[in-house]
């Protein structure tokens, strides 16, 4: 506390009504206006207007004050603009306390008038108690390396990637797979236009291509991450492709190599060799890498492409040093357990991905033959592995809705009516969802014939064989549940997202997790692509189920946010961060084991020796150290242990 | 269980419904409906056994009856899927479902009904060319000129033709509803007491009509139905009598008037096609109300050249007049007239069997 006397000024707010048709504001005023330190207290009808402001401003010219405390609504709705009310009248904007008395008193005792006025009393008083012991604070700053590290290189990733490229910004995307792209490089058409997935990819990767401040890693990942918000040391793992230029006789090695699994750039319906070769056209990179986990090293493809494999290399570990971290890491789609309407026990029961990947590769125009069969009949199953219902055991289930879905069935729907003449599709579905525009691609697969069967989500259709054609057995909820029997030729499983196996990523980046196992964001509407780790933002399906749109949107918000971090040079954080006491502190180092957040260190303090020290930029205030420190050395600004002392004991004394 | 049938609504799309592919099964159709009720729900459930397949429930709906097709669930419709023209292109699959040997379904080709029609034209005009007396040319004399018992006995081979007719349709009608109805047989004395129920309510006096349609169609309506109950009570005093009495002239002016200002209303709607009962019209549903209009002016002009004594024009306006209704009678259990049979006898059930639960 500065040696000056304090001056408290203390506001409280009817909120309209919201607050004086419970609490009796007069009273509240007359029990307080004695308090020590209060020059003024006052009441008004809404201190957040334009006259409240004014007046707290002329009060403290007038009166001299050097600490406010406004008693009004919630300190989210309103602290920040006290703050900077105060400020304007040329206090530190830390000698402002926010009392609230309308979350907490009117509102949750609207049935007690009078213990609720006694509450607000207790709660001003606190906040005058806060303020007879506070002292100016100033924001902490700390600077910013213009970089920013993208993991993953699908869609959301690339266009992050070039949007912050384009601010002038040098990024560096990770990615795991040996290609960039992700799941859009891997379908044909999508919706809403018809254009192709990897058109969309491809023409990001030429935009990329063009640019100097732009670097790609594939066959990479993130080995570990330390330091803080403006100031990451990243380092990354490569792993080699294994291929150090390009090869004439592609064709021919991929023949020679005697691997064979199931490809994952066609979803499985394909397969490949331990040699991937570029997925798609104008795929990134260009050169073809070896599959290290199914390759046998029998080295028969040196026999073929001797100039362009070299299996002499070697893993690198490359430290980059960046401003802001952008997750991407997209989703995989869900896999159905065996058995699970019949997938995996018969062939002609696949999922949505399979189907698109087949179509993508089908040459026939006007027949769609799966397994060696024309299909006539078909039927879409949807809400497979999202929107499940628990099963009385301890398996996963995904309760969420993957929004993407009712889209591209409805999309696969037109091309599938538009490309095989006389085909029937049957879309046993629970509830359509085809939000937006999307509405008129439901429509429209209705208008061209599509028919809908509405099942009970606690009571699924059944796939079983007969004959030679497999059949859907559904009650349908929009008769009298009239039990129908589907014939058809094909199943299609409408298969959700689910987020991707980042057991190891989430043990270096510790980012929350939030339903169904995405990356969370701070608020849906407020904060939609920041984490409430500083400096770590989420873009695309790695944050929940969305559409290509739909995650190009959130990658360009995602950018927006990282380059707003990092253009300015530094960044400025809330100084309520923990501080230590080099006097007291007996460097017990309890408070650097309990820190959540690896910001204590030992440092030499000059005259002391050797120290704990908290890192200001690292600290988010959770108050952890204090709460352990055996000898009271360490404390938080602005909420000094003599503070929260004074606080208690007031809020103790009679009203 | 049943199989899906995907082919059914294509079929009942030759009979319009072009738009019922729409349909997502909102229900607003049901909702806006007058006459629908919580057990008797339609259109949208109807529309879901089309698209199902479901044939035998869509056939054993009594409910396709209860619609007066007023076309509000067209208008409210929020994907233009029409449910009241997909409504009565049912009611005239039905038709031809339920006709014995499916013979409706010629009447319901557009190729062969106009053909059809000029055929049984042709046997009448034919006919009546053969049996024909003397023709008087002094008076008008037409019991000379086509001999009373030509008119007795052909009179009656046509009514025992149309009434077995419809007795086998509404037969075949009854096995749909009775197989697909959730509904339980009751007593004899609530059979009875519907019949006459249902005669009262919904055939003398149509009252549903009038919740569901605008004044001036159940005016129109009415005036048809109860224009040919006077021509019937005309035709058959004179009959009787076998003299024309001044009472069945009335019966019969005031008769034809009616049907002429019926068929008039129905044929100027179809005309103007602005309200949604008329959006489509097959061509027996043309025909259908052009004949009842002839019937009535060719009976008014038979009325003017008897009193006027004009003997030639007399003759020919009474061929043309037999013509007519001899069309219309002959064809009445097979096209658009049927619906007087089905839907009295599709209520009359209704009300007699009691809901299951």
């Amino acid at each position: 506390m500065g040696n000056e006397e304090r001056r408290i000024g203390v506001y409280v707010c009817w909120c309209g009504g919201n607050i004086s048709d419970v609490v009796n504001v007069e009273k509240v005023v007359e029990a307080i206006k004695n308090e020590a330190g209060v020059v003024v207290a006052r009441h008004f009808m809404f201190m957040c207007s334009e006259a409240g402001q004014k007046m707290i401003i002329d009060d403290i010219k007038k009166y001299k004050l050097n600490a406010v405390v406004v008693a009004s609504c919630s300190p989210k709705l309103h602290e920040l603009t006290f703050r900077n009310v105060v400020a304007r009248a040329g206090l530190n904007p830390y000698m402002y306390y926010h009392a609230n008395i309308r979350e907490q008193s009117s509102w949750a005792h609207s049935n007690d008038p009078e213990e609720a006025t006694r509450k607000a009393i207790r709660h001003v008083r606190m906040a005058i108690a806060y303020l007879r012991h506070a002292e100016p604070l100033e924001k902490i700053r700390v600077s910013a390396t213009p970089s920013v590290l993208i993991i993953g290189g699908g869609i959301s990733g690339l266009k992050a990637a070039l949007d912050l490229s384009r601010m002038g910004i040098n990024v560096y995307v990770v990615e795991k797979q040996p290609f960039i792209g992700g799941h859009l490089a891997k379908i044909g058409s999508i919706y809403p236009y018809g254009r192709k997935g990897w058109e969309v990819v491809s023409t990001l990767v030429k935009e990329l291509r063009k640019r100097d401040n732009v670097v790609i890693y594939t066959n990479a990942e993130v080995e570990s991450v330390k330091g803080f918000i403006g100031n990451f040391e990243v380092s990354i793992r490569v792993k080699p492709r294994y291929f150090k230029r390009m090869c004439k006789r592609l064709d021919e090695v991929t023949k020679v190599c005697p691997i064979r699994v199931p490809d994952e750039y066609s979803y499985g319906v394909k397969k490949r060799s331990a040699i991937i070769l570029p997925p798609y056209p104008g795929a990134y990179p260009e050169l073809p890498a070896i599959d290290m986990n199914s390759c046998t090293k029998c080295m028969k493809c040196l026999e073929v492409c001797k100039d362009s494999i070299d299996f002499s290399q070697e893993e690198q570990i490359i430290k980059l040093k960046v401003g802001s971290i952008i997750t991407a890491t997209g989703f995989k789609p869900y896999r159905p357990k065996e058995g699970e309407f019949g997938y995996k026990v018969y062939g002609e029961v696949i999922t949505l991905p399979e189907l698109l990947s087949i179509l993508k590769q089908s040459d026939s125009k006007d027949r769609l033959v799966i397994n060696g069969k024309e299909v006539k009949d078909l039927a879409f199953i949807y809400c497979v592995g999202s929107r499940q219902k628990p099963k009385g055991n301890n398996d996963k289930i995904n309760t969420y809705c993957s929004r993407y879905c009712c889209n591209a069935t409805m999309f696969t729907a037109i091309k599938l009516f538009e490309r095989y003449r006389g085909i029937r599709q049957y879309h046993v579905y629970r509830d359509i969802r085809t939000y937006g525009k999307n509405e008129l691609m439901y429509e429209k697969a209705c208008k061209m014939g599509a028919v809908f069967v509405k099942y009970d989500e606690n009571d699924p259709p059944k796939v079983y064989r007969n004959n030679n054609k497999l059949i859907v057995k559904v009650k349908d909820l929009l008769t009298e549940r009239e039990e129908l029997e589907i014939p058809v030729d094909l199943v299609v499983l409408v298969t959700g997202m689910e987020p991707n196996d980042n057991e190891k990523l989430n043990e270096i980046l510790k980012l929350p997790t939030g339903r169904g196992g995405f990356y969370q964001e701070v608020h849906p509407k407020l904060r939609p692509v920041e984490t409430t780790l500083a400096g770590f933002l989420i873009a695309g399906t790695a944050q929940g189920p969305k559409d290509s749109r739909e995650s190009l949107l959130s990658a360009s918000a995602a950018a927006a946010k990282a380059a707003g971090t990092v253009l300015k040079g530094f960044i400025e954080l809330e100084p309520f961060v923990a501080f230590v006491d080099p006097e007291k502190c007996e460097l017990s180092k309890t408070c650097i084991a309990e820190c959540p957040y690896g910001a204590i260190s030992v440092k030499n303090y000059e005259g002391f020796g050797k120290k704990a020290w908290v890192n200001p930029a690292l600290c988010k205030g959770c108050g952890s150290c204090v709460a352990v420190c055996p000898v009271g050395a360490i404390q938080i600004r602005g909420l000094t242990n003599k503070q929260i002392e004074d606080m208690i004991k007031t809020s103790a004394k009679e009203v | 269980m049943v199989k899906v049938e995907p082919t059914l609504l294509e079929r009942i799309k030759k009979y319009g419904a072009f738009d019922v592919n729409a349909c997502f099964s909102c229900g607003v159709c049901t909702a806006i409906c007058p006459l629908s009720t919580e057990n008797g729900e339609f259109p949208r459930r109807i529309i879901r056994y089309a698209m199902l397949g479901l044939e035998d429930k869509l056939l054993g709906s009594t409910e396709l009856w209860s619609c007066y097709y007023c076309g509000e669930c067209t208008k409210s419709c929020p994907r233009q899927a029409d449910p009241g023209g997909f409504m009565m292109a049912t009611r005239r699959y039905a038709i031809t479902r339920y006709s014995w040997g499916k013979v409706a379904s010629i009447f319901y080709s557009k190729l062969w009904s106009p053909v059809v029609l000029a055929i049984l034209s042709a046997i009448m005009a034919i006919g009546a060319w053969l049996v024909h007396g003397p023709i008087i040319t002094s008076k008008v004399d037409l019991m000379a000129f086509i001999p009373k018992n030509y008119i007795h006995e052909g009179g009656v081979a046509l009514g025992i033709f149309v009434f077995i007719s419809a007795l086998v349709n509404l037969l075949i009608a009854y096995k749909y509803i009775r197989r697909t109805s959730n509904k339980n047989a009751t007593s004899i004395r609530s059979w009875i007491e519907g019949f006459f129920n249902i005669l009262i309510k919904e055939v003398l006096w149509q009252n549903r009509y009038l919740k569901c349609s605008n004044r001036n169609r159940f005016y129109a309506h009415m005036a048809i139905f109860w224009g040919f109950i006077l021509l019937f009570i005309a035709t058959g005093i004179d009959y009787i009598t076998g003299v024309r009495q001044p009472v069945a002239e009335i019966l019969g002016f005031i008769g034809g008037a009616l049907i002429i200002y019926g068929s008039g209303y129905f044929i100027y709607k179809r005309l103007e096609g602005k309200e949604e009962f008329v959006l489509y019209s097959d061509f027996i549903d043309w025909a259908f109300v052009w004949l009842i209009m002839l019937a009535g002016i060719t009976g008014f002009l038979l009325d003017l050249f008897t009193v006027i004594n004009a003997p030639l024009p007399a003759y020919t306006t009474f061929i043309i007049h037999l013509i007519v209704v001899f069309d219309l009678l002959v064809t009445a259990p097979f096209t658009k007239f049927a619906h007087a049979g089905y839907r009295p006898f599709a209520l009359w059930i209704d009300s007699a069997l009691k809901s299951k639960a």
